[in-house]
């Protein structure tokens, strides 16, 4: 990981959250190893992934990070919402309660971060239509009413999940682009990385471990 | 909850008693050249009159002769500090594990006869039975005419992946306590075996209990049973029996113990009593003691002390490196929360996982053990003669707070200390702390958390020594 030249313009930086078992390391997963992860051990604490993409010829690298989904976890997990530039908020449709909660998470998602955080909202597993337990219709309301993105996903067969992470980057970097994020905000979770090498940093992305070693 | 039982409290001090006799071999342990971070301490210590470096850990495994030799002729384990001594040593030998553990996590208290643990024995398994008996009975009549999984009662692990032939494994979940094989045993024995069951009976009658926290506790539980160590030969296969029996042990738990109730995490805790004990009871009675020490980890207020511990000790050892983690702004170590919530466990090969799990659980080595007070009073006195009197930094006491788990975890930063210096911000910290996993070698890590601790407690001689003056 030394210091060099980037082969990305930008970094955004997501969060995943949502309840436990609504399959949201599996949806990271999926997305970053285009694999579908059975019986993936549950998080503890946070855990992290990331992947470059390309939105409108521009190279953006996202950094995902992955929450512990049970409540008592969010004493750890809550300093990872400071400074996201999207936040994926998922929920099981085939498990009402998961969904239920999503005034709970959002809440926390609104508090944590910045207004301009894209929100966008999942419906995992929509691959066990057999099993579902909330409707298309219903979520799609309650994304509206909130102003949230939506889709039904599924981390196992892969549906909409490129389109998930896609979306919402594609949603950011329109924001940047009409001016309503602020790159220099301090927690706009967006950074912007200069290609050339020789380009100017922002002063936070010295390798800081210079003058580490001088001591 | 379990405290108020009878013979926990025998069990109790078993667990937390610490080492308590004299070892010289704490003096041969010395820094090895390199460790840069620990310059500083290095400089305080003239280097000529060291001995070279041996290390205690990272010998051969207890195996079954030597911890046969320990017991004496009516089965007691007397010398208990030798036991943990030989444990941190080198782990224990697969073959001896299991009956190494039911004394190190308190299954048995290390001075009863092996006569008086088949009385326990009997008493374990009826009180377990019966705490099962009662959430169950209690699912059950709280949701009459649904079926068992719908009551929560029992799961099936089916794989739906798998071929569906695959007979399913249906959990015994009978109400009734399993009767225990009476073949061999006399008349009086087999009365006061049913005395034990009555009176495990009423234990169980008595503790309170909660629907609303079970249901709740079942839902989680219930989720992260089936993806519990997949891959461990223990737990693999489609509807495997192992699977119900950890989702008992779990759901037990947490039914009689609803301030810290169920965890995620708690889970790999206990694959690895199943797999090492492999019997419901016991694994039951060595997890609930096990977590009884350590549950505070698992609530939402205890969750980042151990973190903050870490940080504060990795900022005493090695500053260069605690600033260069702050200026990435993962300075709360949350990269590590895992490695200490699951002692270890995804970081190492499950086998290894298992040393260094008995090794850190041996508590031989921690600061408020003797042995420590012996070699901070041998340095003491080596201050005293070489020194005497000159000034130096007066610096922070041991904080005997840090137990060697947290030196472990120093230790693994430590150890890619170059590579995390070369990270730019917290995210490359991250992506560089995750690809450890599966990548250490545990014998170099264990020699250097051993000799990080050891020069720890020189280091904070040397300070006390300046404060005494």
């Amino acid at each position: 990981m030394a210091a060099g030249p980037y082969n990305y313009s930008y970094i955004f930086k997501y969060i995943i959250i949502g309840d436990m078992g609504v399959g949201k390391s599996c949806l990271l997963h999926q997305f970053t190893e285009k694999k579908f992860m059975a019986d993936c051990p549950h998080t503890i604490g946070v855990e992290f992934g990331t992947r470059i993409i390309e939105v409108s010829g521009q190279k953006i690298k996202l950094q995902i990070w992955d929450t512990a989904g049970q409540e008592r976890f969010r004493a750890v997990t809550r300093s990872y919402y400071r400074g996201a530039a999207g936040a994926l908020m998922v929920y099981d449709i085939t498990r009402r309660s998961t969904y239920n909660h999503l005034s709970s998470w959002l809440t926390d998602a609104r508090n944590l971060t910045n207004p301009n955080t894209v929100i966008f909202l999942i419906g995992n597993k929509c691959d066990l239509e057999a099993q579902r337990d909330v409707t298309y219709e219903e979520a799609k309301q309650f994304a509206d009413e909130n102003g949230l993105l939506f889709l039904e996903a599924s981390a196992k067969t892969g549906e909409n999940v490129e389109e998930a992470f896609l979306d919402t980057a594609r949603k950011i970097y329109q924001n940047i682009q009409d001016g309503s994020l602020d790159l220099n905000a301090a927690e706009s979770g967006v950074q912007h990385k200069p290609s050339s090498p020789r380009g100017t940093q922002l002063s936070n992305d010295q390798p800081t471990n210079k003058e580490g070693c001088a001591c | 909850m379990f405290e108020r039982m009878a013979f926990r409290s025998d069990v109790e001090d078993t667990v937390l008693t610490r080492s308590c006799s004299y070892d010289s071999s704490y003096e041969m342990v010395e820094t090895p050249p390199g460790l840069t971070s620990l310059g500083a301490m290095k400089e305080e210590l003239p280097q000529e009159e060291e001995s070279p470096p041996q290390s205690v850990c990272c010998q051969p495994p207890l195996d079954k002769p030597t911890f046969q030799s320990m017991l004496d002729p009516d089965g007691r384990l007397v010398n208990e500090h030798a036991l943990r001594k030989a444990v941190f040593r080198g782990g224990v030998d697969p073959t001896v594990r299991k009956d190494t553990w039911q004394f190190m996590f308190g299954l048995y208290p290390f001075l009863s006869t092996a006569r008086e643990r088949e009385v326990m024995s009997a008493e374990h398994h009826f009180k377990y039975h019966q705490l099962k008996a009662r959430w169950k009975t209690l699912l059950t009549m709280s949701s009459l005419g649904k079926t068992e999984q719908e009551q929560g009662v029992s799961a099936e692990y089916l794989d739906d992946d798998l071929d569906l032939k695959v007979e399913s494994f249906t959990d015994d979940a009978d109400m009734k306590v399993p009767a225990m094989d009476t073949t061999n045993i006399s008349t009086e024995t087999q009365q006061q075996l049913q005395f034990l069951e009555i009176q495990a009976q009423v234990f169980a009658g008595r503790q309170p209990i909660n629907m609303k926290d079970i249901r709740k506790a079942v839902r989680i539980i219930d989720k992260d049973v089936p993806r519990t160590d997949r891959g461990h030969e223990y737990f693999k296969g489609s509807g495997n029996p192992h699977l119900s029996i950890l989702r008992n042990i779990l759901i037990t738990f947490a039914a009689f113990h609803p301030k810290v109730g169920y965890a995620q995490g708690m889970n790999d805790i206990l694959s690895r009593f199943l797999v090492v004990l492999d019997s419901e009871v016991a694994a039951f009675w060595c997890f609930s003691s096990y977590m009884e020490t350590i549950q505070t980890d698992f609530m939402e207020e205890g969750m980042l002390r151990k973190l903050n511990l870490v940080r504060q000790l990795l900022k005493e050892l090695d500053t260069v490196l605690f600033n260069h983690l702050e200026n990435c702004d993962v300075g709360d170590m949350t990269f590590c929360h895992r490695w200490l919530l699951l002692g270890f466990k995804r970081e190492f090969p499950f086998e290894e996982a298992l040393r260094l799990f008995e090794i850190i659980s041996s508590h031989h080595m921690e600061l408020s053990s003797l042995d420590v007070e012996r070699v901070r009073d041998q340095e003491r006195a080596r201050d005293f003669l070489r020194e005497g009197g000159q000034n130096r930094v007066v610096g922070a006491p041991l904080n005997t707070e840090y137990t060697f788990e947290l030196f472990v975890c120093v230790a693994m930063l430590q150890n890619i200390r170059q590579q995390l210096l070369n990270c730019r911000d917290g995210t490359e910290i991250f992506q560089t702390v995750s690809g450890l996993s599966g990548k250490m070698d545990l014998a170099h890590i264990l020699r250097k958390a051993e000799t990080i601790f050891m020069s720890y407690c020189r280091k904070s001689v040397i300070d006390c020594f300046q404060i005494v003056e």
